[in-house]
């Protein structure tokens, strides 16, 4: 099934309107040795039903983790999906348009994601938003590389307790450029400012830190950037999540030059890693060194109101090398499934979705710090943010290795969460449990019972 | 005066608090509620509008009316492959069983998703003629520079291409500009090699250029002109013997799928556009898929993780290459675009992506043999038997010698509910027309007819045309003001 129209009949007919005798003679530039002379070696062609049947033989192999008791966080969360979110972003004059080149043909994905930019900066506190980055992690280091370019400084310190991923990917596209990745370590479980000071030079471009951080741990963005900003054009990077947006401070009030973030959260479902959504929000003084698309307000000749594609001269497509950045195609569908999310589900719905989060994972975490053998892996928070208090995940010291619990977990489609060894974080009987609203209380106290029983 | 073309309101300006609940309320919360520092919190509600579900519905609605799609408009804008995206490729990606998948479940949780990502790659591979694939880049571009980065650690490999001044990238004068600006961001510094007047690389220039600090060169072939190059054998020659590289960008390939591979025509490395070849759709602008394939002795610098075939039939995912760049992106790449490509090629099968490639071709040849004589073609001659590929260029000069510009003429095809072109590129003052192999001949016809009819208005009225769109939910906006002061945000 190649869902080609063109009948044998039509394709004589317009063979003859050309004036060429075949197919082949389209070809003609290509040298014969070039061509291939036989069949692509691939399945045979498929009906649709049969395609179907195919299709869920595999679906079938997989044991989704929304199909249990889900405690698996890590960058993406298991949050509730309104289902106008599904129906909205299913129609094919969404899904099936592409970049809004042509205003007067695209006011519909303009707007909304005109609104999406105003969301984001919402969420951010911070003035200026582009119409998506690929995910989280490339919303991060294209905000690194716009501190390097807007600074012309070549160091990056980066919180150890960013996400493994995310300080992977800031390594990679960092090799090849004069610039220099340095790490601030940890101590109990955040990123003490001492450390700042300690590392910082006049040198350094940016530091990057995320909170919620990978631990779950809630860090002191409000005194870290103080100190990021003691040596002069040093920009604050926060790596934000959106959900905690709804409840705790915000980036932008917190002093952050830039915010990057996974989108994930905003009604996007697992997809085993993607398609997901790179937020990124800035300072107004860095608007025309933004990368990505960015929609702008207009009007027509008679003054109504319209949106178009903006500030383009910063593109790739106009600037060659000399542009912001490379990307092109972005997350375009997932940014209209994030605005739904956020239309509906209105500033209390969010929040009330992150104070659920919130009071869920303490429950929990406070359960089983009460079984033996178990202990929370950093210590609490001795007084007005020092440190210690999370969001709606931590690391819980087993008694024994996680892939116990994780192993035991199976019979009774619980997933308890992630083996901090196996993400990079942390030893092999520390483990790290995400909740969110979706958790009933008889959920939590499954994963206290697993735990108990389980070790 | 209520006037019907406004802009439906902003969501913003639709706030309407509901007395109680917020607009989607959740269950009550079933566990005591703990306190929390105050300090942690932000000292407001989040400034967004409450809206009752079904105005949220009619929102979207409205703005999902006032855009063109594939779905409701033919939409042959070059370079970008705009085909129909099939029902069921919207089915599989929504289905539960690939959906609830978290990206950090245990390799067994995910045999099913591994499967079809490995057979994903073995098919990729196939396609192209190479012998490894990478589905991490989650669009073309980001194929580019994951690429780039992957030559890049190939020569800095002592026991690789062991050249670490090999540090300059060629690319013709006609690339898309992603490829330059993906060159940037891996530090690479990129050459522009010229074309010649038939829309060819200049060979002699090419030969000049070349030389030991060259790691590669990044041709699209079918060109952004729409031509094949027939030289690309010589071209690999010319740099295989210098030491280098040479790079496909893939973006053109429906025109070949099938017919010829890039492997066997020279290429060491390249990315597909998942996304235009392989029917997953455009969504608004992405998500997209940039999958790269490479030959053997590139495979130890790909992305991690890999998804791998075991003994046992039973796949997993394999992080340990100590030679990898690394990671490009977060956990795995874009995978629900790319069970949307493996349905699409699972369905095609192979004489489907043979057909695939040939019939784009046809269309095209068919709309510029039909269009050439009121809209010049530089390249394409049916008289001299010149022909395009899967897409052709037109610089209609006769027509804008009558007094209008392009964008008139573009604008004008939105009256008629066709989603214009991609404009000025690679050429000053051309239209890339692009149809795919997808639309009926009555599409292509009916096209043909409404470009008929625009030319003619251009000569009765010009000014007339130079007014339009008139029939658009909207009339011209005024882009110059947009971007003198930018308004980003609502107030
Ligand atoms: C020739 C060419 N190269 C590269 C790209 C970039 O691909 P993407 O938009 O998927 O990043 C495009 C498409 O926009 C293209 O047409």
């Amino acid at each position: 099934m190649d869902y080609v129209q063109i009948t044998q009949a039509d394709r004589l007919e317009m063979l003859e309107k050309i004036g060429a005798p075949d197919v082949e003679s389209f070809y003609a530039n290509l040298p014969a040795e070039y061509r291939l002379q036989r069949d692509l070696c691939l399945p045979p062609a498929r009906s649709e039903l049969q395609l179907q049947r195919d299709l869920e033989a595999m679906a079938k192999l997989n044991n989704t983790a929304t199909s249990q008791s889900c405690f698996l966080g890590g960058g993406a969360y298991d949050h509730f999906i309104p289902q106008v979110v599904n129906n909205m972003a299913a129609k094919g004059e969404f899904v099936t348009a592409y970049t809004p080149y042509q205003a007067e043909a695209s006011q519909g994905s303009l707007q909304a994601f005109f609104e999406f930019q105003t969301q984001v900066t919402r969420l951010t506190d911070l003035d200026v938003s582009n119409a998506s980055m690929y995910d989280g992690a490339t919303a991060v280091i294209e905000g690194v590389l716009l501190a390097l370019n807007s600074t012309g400084k070549r160091r990056v310190l980066v919180g150890e307790t960013l996400h493994p991923d995310y300080k992977t990917v800031i390594k990679s596209y960092l090799h090849d450029l004069a610039a220099q990745y340095v790490e601030l370590p940890a101590t109990d479980g955040i990123i003490s400012t001492d450390t700042i000071t300690d590392l910082i030079d006049n040198d350094t471009a940016a530091v990057v830190i995320q909170s919620p951080n990978v631990f779950g741990q809630i860090e002191n963005w409000t005194k870290q950037f103080e100190v990021a900003h003691s040596e002069n054009k040093t920009m604050a990077i926060a790596v934000f999540n959106p959900i905690a947006c709804s409840f705790l401070k915000r980036p932008g009030a917190c002093g952050a030059d830039i915010a990057a973030g996974e989108g994930q959260p905003l009604g996007i479902p697992f997809q085993f890693g993607g398609p997901y959504l790179g937020l990124f929000a800035a300072r107004k003084k860095f608007m025309r060194k933004m990368p990505g698309r960015l929609i702008g307000q207009t009007a027509d000749k008679q003054g109504r109101r319209g949106f178009c594609l903006t500030l383009q001269t910063r593109e790739q497509h106009i600037r060659g090398a000399k542009a912001t950045s490379n990307i092109c195609t972005n997350q375009g569908l997932l940014a209209v499934r994030a605005t739904i999310y956020m239309s509906a589900m209105g500033p209390r719905g969010m929040q009330n979705v992150a104070k659920q989060c919130y009071h869920k994972a303490h429950y929990l975490a406070d359960q089983i710090i009460k079984l033996d053998g178990y202990s929370r892996a950093f210590s609490e928070a001795p007084g007005a943010s020092g440190g210690g208090a999370f969001f709606h995940e931590f690391v819980i010291n087993c008694p024994s290795t996680a892939q116990t619990m994780i192993d035991a977990g199976k019979k009774r489609s619980i997933l308890p969460g992630l083996c901090c060894e196996k993400l990079g974080i942390g030893t092999a009987n520390q483990l790290l449990i995400a909740v969110t609203e979706k958790r009933t209380v008889e959920e939590l106290d499954a994963l206290v019972s697993l735990l108990k029983e389980g070790k | 005066m209520i006037d019907p073309k406004a802009s439906p309101k902003l969501i913003f300006e639709q706030h309407n608090p509901a007395p109680k609940t917020p607009s989607l309320d959740l269950p009550q919360l079933d566990v005591p509620e703990i306190a929390i520092d105050s300090d942690l919190l932000a000292d407001d509600l989040l400034n967004l509008p409450e809206v009752g579900q079904l105005d949220v519905v009619r929102h979207y609605t409205a703005l999902a009316k006032r855009n063109f799609s594939v779905d409701a408009n033919f939409y042959p804008l070059g370079s970008c492959t705009m085909k129909f995206n099939p029902s069921i490729n919207e089915a599989a990606a929504s289905m539960e069983g690939f959906t609830g998948v978290h990206p950090l479940q245990d390799d067994d949780d995910a045999q099913g998703m591994l499967k079809m990502l490995h057979e994903t790659q073995t098919w990729l591979a196939e396609i192209a003629g190479l012998d490894q694939v990478s589905l991490q880049p989650a669009a073309g571009a980001h194929g580019e520079f994951t690429a780039l980065k992957v030559i890049r650690a190939y020569f800095n490999d002592p026991k690789g291409g062991n050249a670490p001044q090999r540090r300059k990238v060629l690319a013709p004068d006609t690339a898309h500009g992603t490829n330059p600006a993906s060159c940037a961001m891996c530090g690479a510094g990129v050459i522009s090699v010229p074309s010649t007047q038939d829309g060819y690389v200049d060979m002699d220039a090419l030969r000049e250029m070349v030389d030991g600090e060259t790691a590669a060169m990044m041709i699209t072939n079918p060109n952004t002109a729409g031509l094949f190059d027939g030289q690309i054998g010589e071209i690999a020659k010319i740099l295989h013997d210098a030491g280098a590289l040479l790079y496909l960008d893939g973006a053109n390939m429906n025109a070949i799928v099938g017919v010829a591979r890039p492997g066997d025509f020279g290429v060491d490395i390249m990315h597909y556009n998942t996304h235009k070849t392989f029917s997953t759709p455009h969504g608004c602008g992405g998500p997209g898929s940039g999958p790269i394939a490479v030959k053997d002795f590139l495979a130890p610098y790909l992305p991690v993780p890999q998804v791998v075939q075991n003994d046992d039939k039973t796949y997993s995912l394999k992080s340990n290459l100590p030679k990898s760049i690394g990671k490009v992106r977060s956990f795995f790449g874009q995978v629900g675009v790319l069970l949307r490509c493996w349905t699409y090629i699972a369905a095609a099968g192979p004489d489907g992506i043979r057909n695939i490639g040939e019939t784009a071709v046809l269309n095209a040849n068919y709309l510029a043999a039909c269009m050439e004589d009121r809209f010049a073609m530089p390249y394409f001659s049916k008289a001299e038997k010149k022909y395009c590929a899967h897409e052709f260029i037109t610089v209609p000069k006769d027509l804008l010698a009558k007094g209008v510009t392009l964008i008139d003429i573009a604008k004008r095809m939105i009256d008629y509910g066709i989603h214009p072109p991609t404009m000025h590129w690679p050429v000053h003052d051309c239209l890339m027309i692009e149809p795919t192999e997808t639309e009926s001949k009555a599409t292509l016809d009916h096209f043909i007819k409404v470009m008929d009819t625009i030319a003619d208005g251009i000569e009765e009225d010009a000014a007339f045309v130079k007014a339009a769109p008139y029939h658009a939910c909207i009339d011209r906006l005024d882009e110059v003001a947009a971007a003198r002061s930018p308004v980003l945000t609502a107030s």
